[in-house]
């Protein structure tokens, strides 16, 4: 029973915690845009436009909600919720925090802590997309949230194999799906970013397009499709799509620290909760950040040179990196 | 408590599984047959397989439900709506759902299940992926890879069939 209460109240506070980063990354993102594009962005509610995000959010809220006439009005309900609910969903298995040993157990900073951790994220990632899907087939065959919604269709079955076998190596080193049992192992090694450059760097591509931001955000391009799998949401519900996809991106960043760049341990000043704590979210600040910068800097993709890059050059070089490191691993050469 | 959650999955399975064959609208019945997988993916999880629950929810619920939205979505739309929901020979499949249904019918019957095992987790505890994997790669790595090499023949018989020669298409 005291699992459960502390499930629920681990969840709340999830809750509670990544509404509030969405709130403020929406800030972020257009003051960091801002900048780069030499324009002030938000500055008038608040100490450097910081309220913006709340007036924004009051404001649609009270939006006209409308829905097409030739939609299908009960996929139209769901598609956003499916889509939150398991951007949701994949953070609850990802730990926020280095584990605190107190009397009697020890305290995990993820909702659930679960063996097949890694295994979660990927089945929630997939049914993520149908949210996607879902949004433009219930549109009522209006053209653009079609287009938008089959692109995000084969983006992620493409992506998602590559972020698979290029995690596949931090997983066979470590010979666990637990990411708490992951960082642990490069407590031993070095990160794995040292020991695998080339998954590390697949992985950064794929991270990209399956969050669905530039330069992979074909799915909702506005200059070609103006916006994609949304066009025909509006208010609260046209918010939720933007909001999944920011804890989506949240989530990608944390996978990325945990996996390859050793979660809480650092170079130097590692051990106890608040290096670990700090070491942590300056890596993840880092790679939200870095979506960021690719926003403002990067053109866009095509569709077809994404899936070339995808099934033509990342996934035979995956491939071939898990057969080294196979190899590397079973024949117990140095450093591994 | 188990039981409870056990009853709800069970029959969030079976009415995924009818709700896919009598929707009428076909994106519908792929949206019950999603919730059809996930629901299954549930009660792997209650019988102590998590590997098994996470597999199905990616394989079956993510790529292979993603290829068939994908596949109506390429279709037109009136075509979809239009087409007939059971072909002429719909009456095998009722013969051989009717059998099958009796079948076990009758083995529960004749066995005594008990309901209040339900939910129940009969098997092995504690993490089974590191068992699976050992099954397969050391006791029966012979049929495993006749399995991939079977797999592996279909889909090439699937890009022969489908695909045209250039000389036959012009």
């Amino acid at each position: 029973m005291m699992v459960v209460i502390w499930g629920v109240v681990k969840f709340i506070v999830l809750l509670v915690l990544l509404s509030v980063y969405v709130l403020f990354m929406t800030w972020f993102d257009r003051k960091v845009i801002a900048r780069m594009q030499n324009r002030v962005g938000p500055k008038l509610i608040g100490f450097h436009g910081l309220w913006q995000p709340l007036a924004d959010t009051i404001k649609s809220f009270w939006k006209e909600d409308s829905i097409p006439r030739g939609s299908y009005r009960f996929l139209f309900w769901l598609a956003p919720i499916i889509f939150t609910t398991c951007a949701f969903a994949i953070s609850f298995v990802v730990p926020f925090a280095p584990p605190i040993k107190i009397a009697g157990g020890v305290l995990h900073f993820s909702v659930v802590n679960i063996n097949v951790a890694v295994l979660f994220v990927f089945a929630f990632l997939g049914l993520a997309s149908f949210g996607v899907l879902f949004a433009g087939i219930a549109s009522g065959g209006s053209k653009y949230p079609y287009i938008g919604s089959q692109r995000e269709g084969a983006q992620m079955i493409s992506y998602e194999i590559i972020l698979a076998l290029t995690l596949l190596n931090p997983i066979l080193m470590s010979q666990s799906l637990n990411f708490e049992t992951i960082v642990a192992a490069q407590t031993h090694h070095l990160w794995y970013a040292f020991y695998q450059p080339v998954a590390f760097v697949c992985y950064l591509i794929a991270m990209f397009a399956v969050s669905a931001k530039v330069p992979f955000d074909l799915p909702e391009a506005e200059s070609e499709i103006c916006c994609g799998y949304f066009v025909e949401y509006s208010g609260m519900k046209m918010g939720l799509f933007p909001f999944a996809q920011y804890i989506v991106l949240l989530v990608m960043s944390a996978i990325m620290v945990l996996m390859f760049l050793g979660g809480w341990t650092g170079p130097f000043w590692s051990g106890g909760f608040i290096a670990g704590f700090i070491w942590y979210w300056v890596k993840v600040a880092f790679f939200v950040f870095l979506f960021t910068w690719a926003w403002g800097t990067l053109p866009r993709y095509r569709y077809d040179q994404l899936m070339d890059i995808g099934w033509k050059i990342l996934l035979p070089i995956s491939v071939l990196n898990i057969f080294w490191t196979g190899f590397a691993l079973s024949a117990h050469l140095p450093f591994f | 408590m188990t039981q409870i959650v056990f009853f709800i999955l069970s029959l969030g399975t079976i009415i995924g599984a009818l709700g896919t064959i009598l929707c009428k609208n076909a994106y519908y019945s792929a949206m019950w047959m999603i919730s059809a997988f996930v629901s299954l993916a549930g009660l792997f999880v209650m019988l102590n397989a998590p590997f098994v629950a996470m597999l199905q929810i990616i394989v079956y619920a993510g790529a292979i439900a993603i290829l068939i939205l994908f596949v109506m979505m390429l279709m037109d739309r009136r075509v979809l709506n239009n087409k007939q929901r059971f072909n002429p020979q719909y009456f095998w499949g009722i013969i051989l759902g009717v059998g099958l249904f009796s079948d076990l019918a009758v083995l529960a019957f004749k066995f005594r299940i008990n309901i209040s095992n339900a939910g129940k987790s009969l098997t092995l505890h504690g993490s089974n992926t590191k068992m699976v994997g050992d099954v397969l790669f050391k006791h029966y790595l012979f049929p495993f890879e006749i399995i991939a090499i079977i797999l592996l023949i279909a889909l090439i018989g699937a890009i022969v069939l489908t695909k045209k020669d250039e000389e036959e298409a012009r």
